[in-house]
């Protein structure tokens, strides 16, 4: 599994740390406790695309939005997570 | 106050280690800066940086050099500003353009040369050496650690934490004598 950093071109997965699903870029506002336990805990578990979080640990340090075939390791696209966190504002 | 700066030290890797036709060597340049500009100021932190080096910040994956001071891409928003530049400058000058920090005892510059200094990374490091150009510098993983590699005309340098130096000698070491023994097949 290769992924295309948009900093540093392409590279090894090992070179990568996976976080978690990319709704964590989604914090919710205020103090709206069912809210705040759905971005915690509540997850799809989809088969298909996902999107994800990386970071360029061993790069360039950067958090990446990863959309990943999690059935066939499929990486679709890359995108700074910085960059979707500023699109969705 | 009290100097705590850690300096080199000789018995890590005194002289240049020479196995087959690779050269392993220290070559700890006299400080390390870190630049990190703050939101929207790169332009600004350019001009004072033309001003007090003659260097802009080079692009992504560049390295940009003048006289005896070098400015490299280091990672997302962080540049390393090395060679002959005190802290005290450079940390006036871009004063509240960014964050400025000492990393000369923090980060230990090697260099591998020599005929198979190809040969010997490809066998500690996944980039792809043929794509990286003089002029270019790349964040990637060596031996397992995360480092600076830029190519130089007689090889490679690499930039590794100062906290992993032993180990990444002891692998290039390893790397450098495996290659050694094959040739000698």
């Amino acid at each position: 599994m290769r992924i295309h950093c948009p900093h540093c071109g392409e590279r090894d997965h090992r070179e990568f740390e996976y976080l978690g699903s990319a709704k964590l870029l989604e914090r919710p506002e205020g103090g709206d406790a069912a809210a705040f336990h759905d971005y915690v805990f509540q997850r799809k578990n989809p088969t298909g695309e996902n999107a994800e979080l990386w970071q360029h640990v061993m790069g360039c340090s950067a958090w990446l939005h990863v959309v990943r075939n999690v059935t066939t390791h499929e990486i679709i696209a890359v995108k700074l997570a910085r960059d979707v966190k500023e699109a969705a504002r | 106050m009290a100097d705590f700066k850690l300096h080199p030290s000789e018995a890590l890797i005194g002289q240049p280690i020479e196995i087959g036709a690779a050269v392993l060597a220290c070559n700890q340049p006299a400080n390390i800066l870190s630049v990190a500009p703050f939101k929207g100021q790169g332009m600004a932190v350019n001009d004072v940086l033309k001003a007090v080096v003659k260097l802009a910040l080079p692009t992504v994956g560049r390295v940009r050099t003048k006289k005896h001071v070098r400015a490299m891409w280091a990672g997302q928003g962080q540049w390393f500003v090395v060679g002959d530049i005190e802290l005290a400058v450079l940390a006036q000058a871009l004063d509240t353009k960014a964050a400025v920090t000492d990393q000369s005892d923090a980060w230990v510059v090697l260099t591998l040369g020599g005929a198979d200094a190809r040969e010997v990374m490809s066998r500690l490091c996944s980039l792809d050496l043929d794509a990286l150009e003089q002029g270019q510098t790349a964040r990637a993983e060596f031996a397992h650690m995360m480092s600076c590699i830029t190519p130089t005309p007689e090889g490679f340098e690499i930039m590794i934490m100062r906290s992993f130096a032993k180990t990444a000698i002891h692998h290039t070491r390893e790397a450098m004598g495996k290659l050694a023994a094959l040739r000698a097949l």
